[in-house]
């Protein structure tokens, strides 16, 4: 079956995050053990930051929280996460597992692009 | 008229045998040593593969095939970065404090956690889990780098998919050896990762080295301006200190 042993990595890849997360919370405490340099030295966020503080909150099960403060890195971590216990899954049901695309239309690109921008904006305007 | 002079003698073969035009994703020509360990044997396959990706990294990575093994090219970049983070593990309890202090003022970096507040015990942990991490990241990694070989159009040809982008991603781990560098290792590291990166998406996904440039630098730029910035930081405060 087509990249049965994909599937079966990203799941397995998922399936630590999910069991790391606990131990996560635990070593995170009352906050992250490290700064955004970039925000240290120019008082604005980088394109990145909420990254570390989505998947805390949704490890802490909390998607409301993740979302509204850092909607794109949470969509990505639950894309991640979620499509690799479902590719998983599927591969160790001997499924077919959907092709990973090596194109992408225009307006694809223009849409990731426009996408990672608005949530850089998003994060200076609300001070993530 | 002379005698008709004997044929030239055959040149020695060469060592190298080169790849077949086309490169990645033919089922021909040769492969990569730790792709025949069957033959070799684990630890000469091993050992050979990494001479290659460091002493011909172009011709390494052209032998790169799709084959859908994702098992065994991890494997590869597992060993040789568990190897260089064993030493970068034992370089930082060893001068990690040396570190700080030559840094003095930035003590917030102290919380990167790259650099001193570490001992034995935090040492030997990170050892062990280290292999968990490094999947998690080799498949965050090989994810966001064929995210943007897409947005800029560089494997729309490509032989060999987001397979070829994973194995790019952990054949490049030997750039961890140069953690055998006390302090400065991390720096050599990165760099020759990068390097070798743009060299093995060029050869397996067939795209120009301006294509595989932009792919490895945008989640550079996007992902790691504090990451960068920290480093020059770190290089400016040295700098500063000697």
């Amino acid at each position: 079956m087509r990249d049965r042993q994909l599937g079966l990595l990203w799941g397995g890849v998922a399936l630590a995050l999910v069991l790391l997360s606990p131990l996560a919370l635990r070593f995170a405490g009352g906050g992250l053990p490290w700064k955004c340099h970039f925000k240290s030295l120019t008082g604005v966020p980088c394109p990145t930051c909420g990254t570390t503080r989505a998947a805390l909150s949704l490890a802490e099960l909390d998607p409301v929280h993740a979302l509204v403060h850092y909607p794109l890195p949470t969509v990505a971590w639950i894309l991640f996460v979620g499509g690799g216990l479902a590719a998983g899954f599927r591969a160790w049901r001997r499924l077919p597992l959907p092709e990973i695309p090596n194109r992408l239309p225009f307006w694809a690109k223009v849409a990731i692009v426009g996408v990672i921008l608005a949530n850089w904006a998003y994060s200076i305007a609300t001070g993530v | 008229m002379s005698e008709p002079m004997p044929p030239a003698p055959p040149p020695p073969p060469s060592p190298y045998t080169p790849p077949p035009p086309g490169g990645g994703g033919s089922s021909e020509g040769p492969r990569l040593p730790w792709e025949e360990r069957d033959q070799l044997g684990f630890l000469n396959a091993l050992i050979e593969t990494a001479k290659l990706l460091v002493t011909s990294p172009s011709d390494a990575f052209s032998r790169i095939r799709k084959d859908e093994d994702y098992i065994w090219p991890l494997a590869f970049g597992l060993a040789v970065s568990w190897v260089g983070n064993i030493f970068y593990q034992i370089w930082n309890l060893l001068f990690g404090a040396a570190m700080m202090s030559m840094m003095g003022g930035m003590a917030d970096l102290e919380q990167f956690g790259m650099m001193g507040g570490t001992n034995l015990v935090t040492t030997i942990i990170s050892i062990i889990v280290y292999p968990i991490f490094y999947a998690i990241g080799i498949f965050i990694s090989a994810g966001i780098y064929h995210l943007c070989l897409m947005l800029v159009g560089a494997v729309a040809e490509s032989p060999t998919g987001f397979e070829g982008t994973l194995k790019v991603s952990a054949y490049s781990s030997i750039a961890d050896l140069a953690n055998v560098v006390p302090i400065f290792g991390i720096f050599i590291a990165i760099i020759a990762k990068i390097v070798l990166t743009v060299i093995g998406f060029t050869q397996v996904h067939k795209t120009t080295t301006g294509k595989a440039v932009a792919a490895v630098l945008i989640p550079l730029a996007v992902c790691c301006i504090c990451l960068i910035i920290f480093f020059v930081s770190i290089a400016g405060m040295i700098g500063m200190s000697s």
